[in-house]
């Protein structure tokens, strides 16, 4: 992930205040008296403005549309709510570098303005509507230091942890399910029930669920958080409400420990040993990006003296197949590295093809990285088996018939930046205009046909046998 | 590098010479890019060496074009355009070769007095009789053959028409299958056997191509006929303000490319659709341009990692008021199925109409093929190539700087001696004709079971 320019986040922070100033594009309301109305109104209307404002904060700032505020509001009164301002770009970059108030107020005017553009010209819609319903990422910086009220009561490790999901330092199913348990671990830990209640009934509700919506704030809940924070609530819900804190507490922690290591970490060996089978002396294996299951399994193939090579291929914007390939190489295993795109030319040498998934759909689709998709229908259409491997922890009772109904957007600043990742690519030549939208998803929904098994702790599965599996699978009672 | 034009060499001056040599290396650097372009600069170069040849038969300025045709495909192997234009031209300039012989023939012989001008129909634009473009055509040897086989018969037409229509009828099914052969000589005029004079020119037009400058000299002998041709193809001389103008024409009819293509551009795209596209292409851009005037629709460009050209694409379009969105692409799959057409521009079109495209175009051609969405592609007819994979190597593909892909030391542990790893970056991808559901040229939409025939109508019959 590039990292974005310094004022987005005070951008991006400012939409709580901007509904005020929705459907009338004139004569915006001040911040204060913005903020004010604000906090009555917390309507539909509201959120939606405040979601255009985001958007149009961080495509706003993109565009070099960091005008002082002032500025920002003639063009939305001019309906050119799009279209920067010439004088205001010089003014932008001093913004940035300097005074986050300003930035601040920038921003905001920015999504004012979109939101007056959107007004003024109601023809003209959004390109990106398909997908106004997915949440864009929230910015680091408004998720620590905010200061409002619904971050006072956050424990610290989940504050950290927040940041690093938003920054995208811990990304996977199983590094945030395992960081986030580890962080609920600190919180009970550290918990003590008020006076006039007891664990069982203030811990689940009252104190856990702001810690976790202040996470979902950083990126939607995965499907493994999902299970793990049922599974600790259901826990919760079993102690027997005469029993000592400390002694529950203890009884909780030992829990979340027992959940990693069995669902997570031991599931992951009982995999790597299923999978190791499936390799033949001689395969060439593929796979997309980076799973930490079929990293294991890669890894554990070679320590047992299985000789294969591989073939990682990888896409933007995370560009996850980088870290699997070093990881890859210490172990001397041997090595290919393409983009998707070359997918075509590899394809024939490609005997055997391990997946990860970030969740297992109840009707088979795998629902993982963006790109998945595309890899196991080419493979599926040259023959090679494409091989899953998904702890049953991340099964999930939901099902997608397309990618864009559940889905997590990534910052579409990286699209459009130069690409910060390689120094040899060409940036974006011409300066985008309101013409231009960046769009990133981060995951897709696969087709379920093209799995041929699915390899979890519980054996080999076909993906018809997934929601069998979820229903009757009761590795550890309450789930 | 010298040009190995060892046998034709004192066609052409030494400055064209030059110039040769010039467009070669430019080749050779890639240093000129893009399909169009070089059929331009190629159409342009042959323009200059026909009009300042000095030929003493047709048949060596065919055999020079064809010569230097070949060194600037050597030069430049992947530019398969190359060997499209010259082609073509080949093509262009002997038809209009063999309308003035069959005329200057029919002049002859009617003023020998025997012949009767009315079986002289104008040559049709597709159908003279070149058995193929290149050097082979017009030898002597099949001058002279078709010549004798043509009085015989006419003997035999006369004499005994049972072995005229034997003869013909065990030809038919080769004749109408290849239709270049030689062995359309035997014409369909067997259906009315009673005379083969009076054969319907429809029939033979439909069928076999016209060998009409044959069939009339029947009459005259075929020594006298050969030597009336060696006569004409001397003086072709004089025919260079026609072959000009042929060239001349080709060369608007790629320059006109993308106007040709845009207008046919509101045929296909509705208000209000999302349309896919990859990669960077002109054509592309000038289709959807030429549609933006019109109709408002929205389109989709991946970005098309590692080269990136389909942020160009997106950023053009939107300069022009088209609403674009920019993904990576990665979220092709996932976007597929609310886009309505997926639209390529492909660096070339092979003759069985695979497709020679930006890498990353077969999964997505296959993705779109799999959730049905229409695949439409468009380029100018010089992209269309006569050559199958089979002849165009697979190397065509054509791997780029893996730097691109990776850069030096990214994803290499620190320190210690490790495995190395093999980074790809083909610029290609190969799509069968099968993933493709329309394909729109200057000319107009095709659909792919059609390609062969409008290859035979540009390049001639025969085979390479």
């Amino acid at each position: 992930m590039s990292s974005p320019k310094p004022t987005s986040p005070e951008a991006q922070g400012s939409p709580k205040r901007t509904p005020a100033s929705l459907p009338p594009p004139v004569g915006l309301a001040s911040p204060k008296a913005a903020a004010a109305a604000a906090g009555g109104k917390v309507d539909k209307n509201a959120q939606k403005a405040a979601k255009a404002a985001k958007r149009a904060a961080a495509k706003g700032l993109q565009v070099g549309e960091q005008a002082p505020a002032p500025v920002a509001q003639q063009q939305g009164a001019k309906d050119k709510g799009g279209k920067p301002a010439a004088g205001g770009g010089a003014q932008a970059t001093k913004a940035a570098a300097a005074a986050q108030a300003s930035g601040s107020k920038g921003g905001e005017a920015a999504g004012a303005a979109r939101a007056g553009h959107q007004g003024a010209a109601t023809d003209n819609t959004d390109p990106l509507q398909l997908f106004l319903h997915l949440d864009l990422p929230s910015h680091s910086s408004q998720l620590s230091h905010s200061s409002k009220s619904s971050t006072s009561n956050i424990h610290p490790s989940i504050i950290r942890l927040a940041l690093q999901y938003s920054e995208f330092k811990i990304v996977g199913a199983n590094a945030r399910c395992i960081a986030m348990l580890e962080a609920l671990k600190d919180i009970i830990s550290s918990y003590t029930p008020p006076a006039q209640t007891n664990l069982t009934r203030h811990l689940p509700t009252t104190h856990l669920n702001p810690q976790i919506s202040h996470l979902i704030r950083a990126r939607p809940l995965s499907v493994s958080m999902g299970t793990a924070i049922r599974y600790l609530k259901y826990e919760i819900s079993l102690i027997d409400q005469e029993m000592d804190v400390e002694e529950a507490k203890s009884l909780l922690l030992l829990k979340i420990d027992s959940f990693i290591r069995d669902r997570i970490l031991l599931a992951g060996k009982v995999i790597e040993q299923h999978a190791i089978e499936k390799i033949q002396n001689g395969d060439t294996i593929l796979t997309y990006a980076r799973s930490s299951v079929v990293e294991g399994v890669l890894l554990e193939a070679k320590k047992q003296g299985k000789e294969f090579s591989v073939v990682v291929v990888d896409s933007r914007p995370l560009y996850e197949g980088k870290n699997l390939l070093t990881s890859l190489r210490s172990a001397s295993i041997p090595t290919t590295y393409v983009l998707l795109s070359s997918l075509s030319l590899i394809l024939p040498r490609i005997s055997l093809c391990f997946l990860g998934t970030h969740a297992l759909l109840s009707n088979g689709s795998m629902f993982s990285r963006a790109g998945t998709a595309m890899v196991a229908m080419m493979l599926k259409e040259k023959g090679v088996p494409v091989v899953c491997c998904c702890e049953t922890y991340k099964f999930s009772e939901r099902i997608m018939l397309d990618s864009i109904v559940g889905n997590e957007m990534a910052s579409p600043a990286s699209l459009l930046s130069a690409t910060s990742t390689d120094s040899t690519t060409p940036s974006i030549p011409s300066t985008p205009s309101a013409n231009l939208s960046p769009l990133s998803l981060l995951y897709d929904v696969s087709r379920p046909e093209d799995v041929t098994v699915v390899i979890t702790e519980a054996g080999l599965i076909p993906v018809q046998s997934v929601p069998v599996l979820l229903r009757d699978y009761k590795p550890l009672a309450g789930l | 590098m010298a040009p190995a034009l060892m046998q034709t060499e004192g066609v052409s001056k030494p400055n064209v010479h030059r110039r040769i040599e010039a467009l070669a290396t430019k080749l050779r650097r890639r240093q000129l890019i893009g399909s169009r372009q070089v059929a331009l600069e190629v159409v342009r170069l042959l323009r200059e060496i026909v009009s300042s040849a000095k030929f003493s038969s047709f048949k060596q300025l065919v055999e020079h074009l064809d010569e230097v045709g070949r060194v600037l495909q050597d030069a430049g192997p992947k530019e398969l355009v190359v060997t499209n234009m010259t082609r073509r031209i080949a093509m262009l300039i002997s038809e209009e070769y063999a309308t003035a012989l069959s005329n200057f023939l029919a002049d002859s012989a009617s003023s020998s007095g025997g012949a009767t001008p009315s079986s002289i129909p104008p040559t049709p634009a597709l159908g003279s009789n070149l058995d193929s473009t290149n050097s082979s055509f017009f030898t002597d040897a099949g001058r002279t053959r078709g010549g004798a086989l043509g009085s015989i018969f006419d003997l035999l037409g006369h004499k005994t028409t049972s072995a005229g229509a034997i003869s013909t009828t065990t030809d038919g099914a080769a004749s109408t299958s290849h239709l270049g052969t030689p062995s359309a000589l035997s014409s369909p005029s067997s259906s009315t056997p009673a005379s083969p004079q009076t054969h319907s020119p429809s029939s033979s037009t439909i069928l076999s191509r016209p060998n009409l400058p044959m069939r009339t000299p029947s009459l005259v002998s075929p020594h006298v006929q050969a030597l009336l041709e060696d006569e004409f193809s001397r003086k072709s001389f004089s025919l260079k303000p026609l072959f000009i103008e042929a060239i001349q024409e080709l060369m608007d009819e790629v320059e006109s490319t993308y106007r040709s293509v845009g207008e046919q551009s509101i045929d296909h795209i509705h208000s209000g659709e999302f349309i896919l596209t990859i990669g960077q292409s002109n054509t592309v851009e000038a289709f959807l341009k030429a549609a933006a005037r019109k109709r408002k629709f929205t389109v989709i460009v991946a970005e098309t990692a590692p080269s990136f050209s389909g942020r160009r694409t997106a950023a053009s379009l939107s300069a022009s008021g088209i609403t674009t969105i920019l993904i990576p692409d990665s979220n092709i799959f996932a976007l597929l199925p609310r886009v309505s057409k997926v639209l390529l521009g492909p660096h070339l079109v092979l003759a069985d109409g695979a497709l020679l495209s930006i890498a990353g175009s077969l999964p997505l051609t296959l993705a779109a093929n799999r959730m049905r969405v229409p695949v439409v592609i468009v380029g100018g007819m010089f992209k269309f190539s006569p050559l199958y994979l089979g002849e165009a190597d697979w190397g065509m593909r054509d791997l780029g700087s893996p730097e691109e892909v990776l850069g030096r030391g990214e994803g290499a542990a620190t320190g210690e001696e490790e495995e190395d790893t093999e980074v790809l970056n083909p610029y290609y991808d190969v799509v069968p004709a099968e993933l493709v559901d329309l394909y729109i040229t200057n000319l107009g939409g095709h659909p792919s079971s059609l390609l062969y025939r409008l290859l035979s109508e540009t390049y001639g019959t025969g085979s390479s």
